[in-house]
């Protein structure tokens, strides 16, 4: 096989084309380490290794919460699934999806995988926009719909929240009823599978 | 217009019943990248190789799933890409209306992308790429080709759609598809796909491909024109076969009706 010089030339200017597009843009493009993934998401540097973004976790999620990370959050997790609490909580803890887990059973690559215990990140409190903190009470919606008693505590009708038992499901945040929302879902002290 | 065949008609269809299926997700479940049928777990083979070599190892289920798309183009060629990719439908259309409407094409560019002209690297490209991607994929970590993925796009954003009523903006990798076909005929599903280019490699003794009849040909070159992979059947060697998406495009060109797919 003879390849003469304009098509070596020409190969040689493809493969720097290719490999820039789709090997160092990505990379300097990190996404930023605070997406929050579904429940039983490996380490992210193997999750993205493993992540076939193919979006069968979020055909499958039956409250919707897990969506695709669009290319605003970097073009190496293009595709990946997140879970937004926006959309609806994340019921892998007291709700329909506890011991099921149909996200890590759809997940054919080995990102999602079952793990001994679920803490996708922790909620965190914009007290400037939180209703009871601004009007000194009234609201404590995020208290009731919270499953895990320790994590959201109520000192003198505010809602002080601990990150450490807060398991990051994101009722709270679907509930808020304040506009713009007060709450939001952190990947801080995310468990991750290995 | 010449009239088309039955056959070329129902393999117009059946991409655009694929897609219907994976969008209100009947039978199907997931994308091309990896669906579960009947329980059977399908997943890309490309993506498959990346996602391993990213990760430096794979689950068992994994390997077996990705065996079964590349034993079925063992068997019969990349008969994905001719009767289910969504992406070489749009890009079977997108060349059809050209043809009839004939877009002007800068002549250097013309020139510069006319496929008989590039000999060699046209043939060897497709295969380099799938070299390169596997390469970036276990250096960096991550699977390269999936990132940008014009299939894995289109059909992740039929999900995204049916599922949740939005599109990303990586779709956009469809029109700039498109706006490349327009002035580079054939310079996609033939020369560069990867994932294309990896069911190749198993294609090779396939069943069905074209087969001429030498008594009756008479080496107009019409089928070679028609062929999407520009694959010249009347000269072509097993190698080159490989290549061959069972389009029928040969067959129904011919003026002698001297092609036949057959095994």
């Amino acid at each position: 096989m003879k390849i003469d010089r304009r098509t070596f030339l020409r190969l040689l200017a493809q493969f720097s084309a290719a490999g820039v597009l789709a090997g160092f843009i990505p990379a300097y493009v990190k996404p930023s380490k605070t997406i929050v993934r579904p429940p039983g998401a490996v380490e992210e540097d193997l999750f993205l290794a493993r992540c076939l973004r193919c979006g069968r976790c979020m055909e499958v999620c039956p409250t919707g919460t897990i969506t695709l990370v669009g290319v605003d959050m970097g073009l190496l997790a293009l595709g990946t699934p997140r879970v937004d609490a926006l959309r609806g909580p994340c019921e892998s803890f007291a709700g329909r999806c506890e011991g099921l887990l149909p996200c890590v059973r759809s997940c054919p690559s080995g990102a999602l995988q079952w793990g001994r215990r679920i803490k996708l990140g922790s909620a965190e409190i914009d007290r400037s926009l939180c209703i009871a903190w601004r009007r000194n009470g009234g609201c404590l919606v995020c208290k009731e719909v919270c499953p895990v008693p320790e994590a959201i505590q109520v000192q003198e009708k505010k809602p002080h929240f601990n990150p450490d038992a807060c398991l990051g499901c994101g009722r709270c945040v679907y509930a808020c009823p304040a506009e713009p929302k007060a709450l939001k879902v952190a990947s801080t002290g995310a468990l991750r599978t290995s | 217009m010449k009239r088309i065949s039955y056959l070329q008609a129902l393999r117009f269809l059946t991409p655009i019943i694929f897609l219907g299926l994976f969008a209100v997700r009947l039978g199907f479940s997931g994308t091309v990248c990896s669906l579960s049928f009947a329980a059977v777990n399908i997943t890309c083979p490309l993506g498959f190789i990346q996602s391993s070599l990213a990760a430096r190892g794979f689950p068992l289920a994994l390997l077996v799933s990705a065996l079964i798309p590349l034993a079925a183009a063992a068997l019969l060629g990349r008969f994905f890409c001719g009767w289910i990719c969504g992406v070489g439908l749009t890009l079977d259309f997108t060349r059809r209306l050209n043809k009839k409407k004939r877009l002007s094409v800068p002549k250097d560019l013309g020139r510069s992308m006319d496929i008989h002209r590039l000999g060699m690297a046209s043939k060897l490209e497709g295969l380099a790429l799938v070299g390169l991607f596997l390469g970036i994929s276990f250096l960096l970590g991550y699977p390269a080709f999936c990132l940008v993925c014009p299939v894995g796009i289109l059909y992740r954003n039929v999900l995204l759609a049916s599922t949740q009523g939005t599109v990303g903006l990586d779709i956009l990798a469809m029109p700039v598809l498109v706006a490349i076909e327009i002035f580079a005929s054939k310079s996609w599903c033939g020369r560069l796909c990867p994932v294309g280019k990896t069911l190749s490699l198993v294609s090779a003794w396939s069943l069905f491909k074209p087969r001429v009849d030498a008594s009756s040909c008479v080496k107009c070159g019409v089928c070679a024109q028609a062929c999407h992979v520009n694959i010249d059947p009347v000269t072509a060697n097993t190698a080159q076969l490989a290549d061959c998406t069972k389009c029928l495009g040969c067959s129904d060109a011919c003026p002698k009706k001297c092609i036949t797919i057959s095994p």
